[in-house]
């Protein structure tokens, strides 16, 4: 598993801090192409933080990271066509209507589509996170926060990207549309042998999209296994998280 | 001793973070700068820079010109005719037009108008991770949003400052025409007379600068925003004031520029 130069994403001994406070406390993990991993962990814990380095977007205080065997420390390196990305609050364009937002990427660049192609796929690809031609017109403004996060879904797989990393996916979906959103991940990871990392609350997720996990806790992972092992670990934080109990070695102040 | 320390401890902190602010703008500036010469170019956000901040500027632009020329009309009678020059009200309304009122006045209003709205969308764009998003999706945030703007602020603010020129000289003509007795004749030869080329072209030249300041600091505030909606506020605020300021400090040094130069 710990092959270098295979790994489709690796982090080494990442720290993070913004002023005092120090999130990030020597993480590393790697995932493996056309792996599904599954970042788990309290509110605040730093899940997000994790993915924003990985992509460039926030320097490290120590440690590296590396995408696709290059180091991502100067973004310029940073293959972003074969990246997608779901951000947590969706961070839809607001200037631009919902099916310019999900073709945007594919209106741009070297092999760029006539709007019309553009959007006849941004179309295709709102269809298959549940939302139909009333949205496509919508700005982000007239959207539900469900929906937004389906846009900012739809926007993450427009271009079939190599590795797709999904903040909260499902948060804010009723049950059912959160159901249909974790088979699509399933789907793509599958068919596409796409790599993904997803961060979520949801341990029926971290069933159906993952093949591993990872719990973090207090900027260190204290849990890293096969999604298969989620229920029968006798890993102590793993049952306390997975269980929702208050009292455990996971202390979380309130 | 332990008081003046503490003030020098202020003042090296100040110093050094007005040394960091310019530091981080230069090289921002350069940025942009380098980003225009550098495909992709993004025509549409180019365009839609010149409609927000040319074409929308327009009336307000328009009408300050116009109220400020008609009130230079009057002023400057009121000053020549101590000196029996009431003669000079069209040649003197021209020239404070062209070369000084237009262009600064044109940069404030614009500053007031287009470097604020830049700020709020960009700071909003900050805070809301749409920026981060842009680079994700392979699209570098300098070029796409600052790069137009700025190209677009600086080719369109010497036109709205030649529009602002010619209504200012209509607002002195309606006041000179009809409340100071000037031949409609006598006002427009004069004018043309003793207008030079380089009177106008000094006062372009100064459009373009001031539209490059406004863009510039609208978008260098917008980024570099921080911690939320309050932030967002900051950032309006501070695209204002600062752009204004700028704009009245490089009119004195342009017009010392062109005034050594003649
Ligand atoms: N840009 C930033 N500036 C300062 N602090 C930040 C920034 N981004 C994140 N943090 C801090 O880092 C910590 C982790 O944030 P992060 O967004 O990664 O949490 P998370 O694990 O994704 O939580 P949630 O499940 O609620 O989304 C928080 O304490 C947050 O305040
Ligand atoms: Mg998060």
């Amino acid at each position: 598993m710990t092959m270098l130069n295979e790994a489709a994403i690796q982090l080494e001994d990442v720290h993070k801090a913004f002023g005092d406070n120090q999130v990030l406390r020597g993480i590393s993990f790697s995932v493996q192409p056309g792996e599904s991993f599954a970042l788990i962990g309290g509110s605040g814990v730093g899940k997000s933080v994790i993915i924003k380095s990985i992509l460039g977007l926030i320097p490290l205080d120590r440690g590296r990271i590396i995408v696709n065997g290059q180091d991502n420390r100067d973004r310029k390196e940073i293959d972003y066509s074969r990246i997608g990305m779901l951000f947590q609050e969706g961070a839809l364009f607001d200037s631009m209507p919902v099916w310019q937002n999900v073709a945007f990427r594919l209106m741009r660049g070297k092999n760029r589509l006539s709007p019309d192609e553009a959007k006849t796929l941004a179309i295709t690809k709102l269809k298959r996170v549940g939302l139909g031609s009333e949205v496509t017109e919508k700005y982000p403004s007239e959207l539900s926060g469900g929906m937004k996060k389906r846009v900012g879904l739809a926007r993450a797989i427009a271009s079939d990207p190599e590795i797709i990393f999904f903040d909260e996916p499902t948060t804010g979906l009723d049950p059912i549309r959160a159901t249909i959103i974790n088979n699509l991940i399933r789907g793509i990871v599958d068919e596409s042998k796409a790599t993904a990392v997803t961060i979520t609350h949801d341990m029926e997720s971290v069933r159906v999209i993952s093949d591993r996990a990872a719990l973090l806790h207090d900027g260190k992972i204290v849990w890293l296994s096969e999604s298969k092992n989620l229920q029968d670990s006798d890993n102590p934080y793993l049952a306390q998280f997975v269980e929702g109990a208050a009292a455990g070695p996971m202390d979380i102040a309130v | 001793m332990n008081i003046a320390l503490r003030i020098l401890a202020r003042i090296g902190r100040s110093v050094l973070a007005i040394c960091g602010e310019t530091g981080r703008f230069i090289i921002f500036f350069a940025a942009t700068i380098s980003h225009l010469f550098r495909p992709p170019f993004y025509g549409r956000e180019f365009a839609m820079a010149l409609m927000s901040i040319g074409y929308m500027s327009l009336p307000v632009v328009g009408l300050t010109a116009l109220f400020a020329g008609a009130a230079l009309a009057l002023q400057i009678y009121a000053g020549g005719s101590r000196l029996s020059a009431e003669a000079t009200v069209p040649t003197v309304v021209a020239i404070g037009m062209v070369r000084e009122l237009g262009p600064v006045l044109c940069g404030l209003m614009v500053a007031g108008r287009a470097a604020s709205a830049i700020a709020a969308e960009i700071a909003t764009m900050k805070v809301t991770e749409q920026i981060d998003a842009l680079v994700t999706l392979s699209t570098h945030p300098t070029k796409f949003l600052v790069t137009p703007r700025v190209l677009a602020a600086t080719l369109v603010l010497p036109i709205l400052t030649g529009i602002g020129d010619i209504l200012g000289i209509l607002g002195g003509f309606l006041v000179g025409t009809t409340r100071l007795n000037f031949s409609p004749n006598t006002y427009v030869r004069t004018t043309m007379q003793f207008l030079e080329s380089s009177d106008v072209i000094s006062g372009l030249v100064k459009g373009a600068v001031f539209g490059a300041i406004i863009a510039l600091i609208g978008c260098y505030s917008g980024i570099r925003s921080t911690r939320g909606a309050k932030g967002v506020g900051q950032a309006t605020t501070r695209a204002v004031a600062v752009s204004s300021a700028l704009i009245i400090a490089s009119n004195y040094l342009l017009t010392e520029l062109f005034f050594s130069a003649a």
